[in-house]
């Protein structure tokens, strides 16, 4: 089928269905190529116009009697509209009850802090050792979100209290000693002093030994938690301030000999 | 009197208990009404019995013509939109009894009988469609009549009429 131009294409359904014999021949004359289309359309509505005529002419009157009206049939869009409306409800009801009775899930629990030791301590870390702030138990908001204390534990080696007594002898070896006495692993950082030291301790654990000893030959010792401590040759200002260095070791001055420092009274 | 001013004093009539108006009303439309049916519905026994139900919506429910617009236009809707759902109802049935009836009893050398073609042709159309062709053909209406009685405006019923005037021709040539 050849396809018009629209204005063409109306022109020529127009003449077929209302034109004059003379209006259909001057389209012809102007649109030669059109004129067989034409003659097609004029034939087709022809036929479809005499086909209606036929039914009107072929058709006896019965006389009117009321009668039984039956249901109409919805449209084939109306009911697959009104099924698939149905059937969004019935799916967001069965969402919204199997929602209903699932349990809450379960609060999601954030990962422990990992520690990484590192044999060259940042900048940072040697600038000022980080000091976890002070917890106010009394507050109700904190002792809310404290986890659940675990039964009570057999108390580690490096905090069970001892005597220890050394005398001229190396910093780092010193700290050695301790260490192995507490059965713990000490890691030491690159550029610690190590001068000759005496010192005596009583009834303290490696921990206080270690911390004592940090406050007065100017070494932060880092209890890591697992059994080692780091040393790292760097006191913060802060807490040396307001806790001054306690004169329990004795400290041996080449210069001047062994002299023996204050006790520190530990509780 | 124009045929309006008669049908719509035939109405009023009827409204007013003469049961006589409304057999004149019958008779004046019943070929329309059923050319109607029969173009749509494309069986003769079906048109006939839907003619009567139209018909008998008509004498129950004419107090709800509001008189805005002609009689006929009114008529000519309830009678599109009835056949067409009857139409729906026995879309199946009805195309199988008459292409039967079709091959088995019409013979082209018979003046009045149906035109095969365009009965197939109309066969594979769509209740609505054969509405618009029914209207604009066989009772020649115009546009606004044609989109006051398929309940729409001018532009949507010219475009629909221009479609479904391509289906047809293009089933039509297809048969022939």
């Amino acid at each position: 089928m050849r396809k018009f131009a629209p204005e063409l294409d109306q022109l020529m359904w127009f003449l077929a269905e209302n034109g004059s014999t003379q209006a259909v021949e001057e389209f012809e004359g102007r649109y030669p190529d059109a004129k067989y289309e034409l003659a097609r359309r004029i034939a087709l509505v022809r036929r479809l116009k005499s086909e209606g005529k036929k039914l009107h002419r072929s058709t006896g009157m019965p006389r009117f009697h009321p009668v039984e009206v039956r249901r109409a049939v919805p449209s084939r869009r109306l009911v697959f509209g009104v099924a698939g409306l149905s059937l969004a409800a019935l799916a967001a009801a069965t969402f919204s009850l199997v929602t209903f009775l699932q349990p809450p899930a379960p609060t999601p629990v954030p990962p422990a802090p990992r520690v990484v030791e590192s044999p060259e301590p940042s900048a940072a870390l040697r600038a000022k050792p980080y000091v976890a702030p002070p917890v106010d138990s009394a507050d109700p908001g904190v002792a809310r979100h404290l986890p659940e204390q675990p039964p009570a534990e057999p108390k580690p080696r490096y905090l069970a209290p001892q005597d220890l007594k050394i005398d001229g002898a190396p910093l780092l070896s010193a700290l050695q000693l301790i260490a192995t006495q507490g059965g713990i692993d000490l890691t030491v950082a690159p550029g610690m002093p190590n001068p000759e030291v005496d010192f005596e301790f009583e009834r303290k654990n490696t921990i206080e030994m270690l911390q004592d000893l940090g406050r007065k030959y100017a070494f932060t010792a880092f209890d890591q938690g697992d059994g080692s401590v780091l040393i790292i040759p760097a006191v913060d200002p802060q807490t040396a301030q307001k806790d001054p260095a306690p004169p329990t070791p004795l400290e041996k001055d080449p210069a001047k000999g062994t002299r023996r420092a204050d006790l520190a009274q530990e509780p | 009197m124009s045929a309006y001013d008669e049908d719509m004093a035939l109405v009023e009539r009827y409204l007013a208990g003469d049961e006589t108006a409304f057999e004149s009303l019958y008779s004046r439309y019943y070929d329309k009404v059923f050319a109607i049916a029969r173009g749509i519905l494309l069986d003769a026994d079906e048109a006939s019995d839907a003619v009567q139900e139209i018909f008998t919506l008509v004498y129950r429910h004419l107090h709800r013509f509001d008189r805005r617009s002609r009689f006929s236009t009114w008529l000519f809707r309830v009678a599109v939109n009835r056949s067409i759902q009857e139409s729906r109802r026995n879309k199946h049935r009805a195309r199988h009894v008459e292409l039967t009836e079709t091959s088995a009893t019409i013979t082209p050398d018979e003046p009045d009988a149906p035109d095969p073609k365009i009965q197939a042709a109309l066969a594979k159309m769509s209740p609505n469609d054969r509405a618009l062709l029914v209207l604009f053909y066989w009772e020649e209406l115009g546009l606004q009549e044609i989109a006051d009685s398929l309940g729409t405006n001018v532009n949507a019923a010219k475009t629909r009429l221009y479609r479904a005037r391509e289906r047809f021709r293009a089933l039509y040539e297809e048969a022939a």
